[in-house]
C-alpha cells in the first residue's frame, strides 16, 4: 500500500467517518391508543472531535434522542450507527458494549453518596478489570485534578457544592477515555458561574483528548463553545 | 482488581444507625435461635440422659409405656423368663415413681423422681452411683442428684459440711447418704436413687413384682439384635424389648410427638429467622430504594445487573457475619445464666454454632435476594 493510500484510509477512519450517524429516526412512547410519537424522521451526523449543542423547547424530544444515541432505549424505526456499531436492532449486550465507550453526564450528577470523589471515579474501572490498581488510582486522581478537584479527592459528595459534584461526574465520565460524550443539560442545576466553569472544563478536556460531544442545553450563555448548534422543534431537527 | 467488598461495606457503613440497626436485627434473630435450639437440644439431652446410661444391652418395658415418667407397670414374671436364654448374663428389675420431697430447711414440698433398682448391681453409669451404690443396703436411704433444682434444698452443701441430711419423702423419713449426677429435665426437677426395697417402702401403693422396666445384660460378644428377636418370641407381646438405642429413641419420640415443647422451640427458631429476615430485608430494600437513581446511573454507564446484585448480596453477607459473631458471645453468657438457673444441660456445641451460622447466612441471603428485585426498577433510560 502506498503512503497516500494509508493516509487516505487513516483520513477516512479518523476524520470523515461520523461518530454518530442517524437517519430517519422515529420514536414513540406508549402502545396502542396511547402511542405518542416524539421523534419524526431525525437525521443527525456528528464528526470526530466535534462539539455539537442540541437546543429546543422543553418536550421537543432532545432527551429522547440522546437516550437512543446512548443505547439506553431500543430503537424501533430508522437507522442509527454509533461509534461504528449499528444500534437499530441491536441486542441488550451490544447496547451495553456501546454504553461502555460513552461518557455520560446527566443533569443530576448521581454520585454514590457513600463513596468519596476518588472512589466514585475509580468505580468506573470495575468495567475494565485489565487496568491495574495503581494505574486506576493515578488516572482517577489526575482526572479529578484536571477538573480542579485535586484538593478534594477524599471528600464525600455531601460535603461538596453542586458545581463540584458535577465536576466529579465529568471526571467519572472521562476517566476511562470514552470515544463520545453525551451530556443532558449538565448546567441546569448550577448557578451561572459554576455552570460556566463546568462547560469550560468539558470543552477543554474534549479538545485535549479529541472527544466529540453532543450536549443538550437550554443555557444560551454557553452556546459559544459549540462547533455547531442543532435546533429541535416538536421532534424534528430544524437546523 | 480486587476492591469489590469495600463497595458493599462502604454502602453499609455509610449510615451508622442503619448499620447498627441491621446488625441488631441479625443479632436478635441469632440470639433467639441460640436460645431456642439450645433449649430444644437440652430437652432431648436431659430427657435421654438416663436411657443413654443404663447398664443394659436390652431394656424390657410395657408396650403402653410412653416415657420414663409415664411408665406402665408389668409383672416381673416376664423378666424372669429371660435368663433361660444362654446369651443372657443377668437381669435387674427397676421401679420409677414421682412423689413429694419435703425440703428439710424450708419444709416445702416438691415433686421428685425416684428410681429403685434391685441392689446386686450398679444399674446405670452416672457419676457417683458406683461409689454410693453399696450404701443403699440400709433401710430408708437414698442417693441425691446434686443437679436437682435448688428448691429441694442445698443437699450437696450440707453433705460436704458433714451434716446429716434427712428429708421427708412421701411423708416418710429418708436419709441422703451420697450424691449422684443426673440433672433436671423438662419432666422432672430432681432425682433420687435407691433400691427396690426402699422404693416400695416409699410407695406403699405400688405392688412388689410389678416393675416399670427390666434391665437385661448379655454375655460379652452376644449378637444383641438376634437375642432381642429370640427373647421377644419367648416373652410374647405383653412386653417390649428395646436395645439401648431404641430405649433412647423411645424417650425422644415422646418429646417429639406428644409434647408441644419441641414444636414451641422449633417455632421460636423459625420466628427468629423470620424477624432477622424482615429486618435485614427492610434495611437492604430501603438502601436500594434510596439509591435507585445512582444504581440506574451505574447501569447507564455500562455496569451489568450482576454487578449491582453482587453488591447487595455482599451487603447481606456482611450483615450475617457482623450479627452472628457477637451472638456467639451472647450465647455463651446466656447459656451460663440459663444453665445455672434451670440445671438444664445447655451447651454451646460446634454443631449448633455451624448450624446457626448457616441459618444466618441463608436468612440474610434471602433478604438480599428479595431486596435485589427492587434493582429491576432502576431503569437506565430514566436517568437523563
Ligand atoms: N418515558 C416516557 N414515557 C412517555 N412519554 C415520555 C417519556 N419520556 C418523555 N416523554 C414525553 O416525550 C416528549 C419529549 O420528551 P423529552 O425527550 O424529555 O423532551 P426534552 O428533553 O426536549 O424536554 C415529552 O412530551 C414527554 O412528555
Ligand atoms: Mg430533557
Amino acid at each position: 500500500m502506498s503512503t497516500e493510500a494509508i493516509a487516505e484510509t487513516f483520513d477516512k477512519e479518523t476524520t470523515t467517518q461520523p461518530v454518530i450517524a442517524a437517519s430517519g429516526l422515529c420514536f414513540s412512547y406508549g402502545t396502542g391508543e396511547l402511542t405518542k410519537q416524539i421523534l419524526f424522521d431525525v437525521d443527525l451526523n456528528i464528526m470526530p472531535g466535534e462539539i455539537v449543542l442540541l437546543t429546543g423547547h422543553s418536550g421537543s424530544g432532545k432527551t429522547t434522542l440522546l437516550t437512543l444515541i446512548g443505547g439506553l432505549r431500543t430503537l424501533k424505526q430508522g437507522r442509527l450507527e454509533v461509534l461504528g456499531r449499528r444500534l437499530d436492532g441491536a441486542d441488550k449486550d451490544a447496547l451495553v458494549q456501546v454504553r461502555r465507550q460513552i461518557g455520560f453526564i446527566f443533569q443530576a450528577h448521581n454520585l454514590l453518596d457513600f463513596l468519596t470523589a476518588r472512589a466514585n471515579v475509580e468505580l468506573v474501572f470495575r468495567m475494565h478489570p485489565e487496568v491495574r490498581r495503581a494505574e486506576v488510582q493515578r488516572r482517577a486522581a489526575e482526572m479529578l485534578t484536571a477538573v480542579g478537584l485535586g484538593q478534594r479527592l477524599d471528600y464525600y459528595p455531601s460535603s461538596m457544592s453542586g458545581g463540584q459534584m458535577q465536576r466529579v461526574a465529568i471526571a467519572r465520565a472521562l476517566v476511562a477515555e470514552p470515544k463520545l460524550i453525551l451530556a443532558d443539560e449538565p448546567t441546569a442545576a448550577l448557578d451561572s458561574k459554576s455552570g460556566r466553569d463546568v462547560v469550560n472544563i468539558l470543552q477543554r478536556l474534549a479538545r485535549e483528548h479529541h472527544i466529540p460531544i453532543l450536549m443538550v442545553t437550554h443555557d444560551d450563555r454557553v452556546l459559544d463553545i459549540a462547533d455547531r448548534i442543532v435546533h429541535m422543534e416538536d421532534g424534528r431537527i430544524v437546523s | 482488581m480486587k476492591f469489590r467488598a469495600p463497595i458493599a461495606w462502604s454502602q453499609l457503613s455509610h449510615g451508622r444507625i442503619k448499620l447498627l440497626l441491621a446488625i441488631a436485627g441479625v443479632l436478635f434473630a441469632d440470639v433467639l435461635m441460640w436460645m431456642q435450639l439450645g433449649f430444644l437440644d437440652a430437652m432431648f439431652e436431659s430427657a435421654t440422659f438416663v436411657p443413654q446410661r443404663v447398664s443394659a444391652d436390652l431394656v424390657m418395658i410395657h408396650p403402653q409405656s410412653q416415657a420414663l415418667f409415664r411408665m406402665t407397670q408389668f409383672s416381673q414374671r416376664a423378666l424372669h423368663r429371660v435368663p433361660a436364654h444362654p446369651q443372657v448374663e443377668s437381669i435387674q428389675a427397676g421401679y420409677v415413681g414421682i412423689c413429694d420431697w419435703r425440703n428439710p430447711w424450708t419444709q416445702r414440698d416438691r415433686q421428685i423422681f425416684v428410681y429403685g433398682f434391685e441392689p446386686f448391681r450398679v444399674p446405670m453409669d452416672v457419676p457417683g452411683l458406683a461409689e454410693g451404690w453399696g450404701q443403699l443396703r440400709n433401710p430408708d436411704v437414698c442417693l441425691f442428684d446434686k443437679k436437682s433444682r435448688i428448691e429441694f434444698g442445698d443437699v450437696p452443701k450440707a453433705l460436704a459440711e458433714g451434716r446429716e441430711v434427712q428429708a421427708e419423702l412421701n411423708r416418710r423419713k429418708m436419709h441422703v447418704v451420697g450424691l449422684v449426677e443426673i440433672g433436671a429435665s423438662f419432666a422432672v426437677d430432681g432425682n433420687l436413687m435407691t433400691t427396690d426395697t426402699n422404693f416400695l417402702r416409699t410407695f406403699p401403693e405400688r405392688k412388689s413384682g410389678w416393675i416399670d422396666f427390666g434391665l437385661i445384660r448379655l454375655k460379652p460378644g452376644a449378637d444383641i439384635v438376634k437375642v432381642q428377636k429370640e427373647l421377644q418370641a419367648t416373652v410374647g407381646k405383653e412386653v417390649s424389648l428395646l436395645t439401648r438405642q431404641e430405649f433412647v429413641d423411645f424417650e425422644k419420640a415422646y418429646w417429639q410427638k406428644n409434647a408441644p415443647i419441641g414444636f414451641i422451640f422449633t417455632m421460636g427458631t423459625a420466628i427468629g429467622f423470620l424477624v432477622g429476615f424482615v429486618v435485614v430485608y427492610q434495611i437492604l430494600h430501603t438502601d436500594v430504594a434510596n439509591h435507585l437513581p445512582q444504581y440506574a446511573t451505574l447501569k447507564a454507564i455500562g455496569f451489568t445487573d450482576g454487578f449491582l446484585w453482587r453488591i447487595v448480596l455482599q451487603e447481606s453477607f456482611i450483615l450475617a457475619i457482623l450479627g452472628y459473631l457477637p451472638s456467639v458471645l451472647f450465647a455463651f453468657g446466656m447459656y451460663k445464666v440459663a444453665a445455672d438457673a434451670t440445671h438444664l444441660p445447655l451447651k454451646l456445641t460446634a454443631f449448633r454454632a455451624v448450624l446457626i451460622l448457616l441459618m444466618t447466612v441463608t436468612m440474610c441471603f434471602f433478604s438480599g435476594s428479595v431486596a435485589v428485585r427492587k434493582l429491576r426498577s432502576a431503569d437506565p433510560a430514566d436517568v437523563f
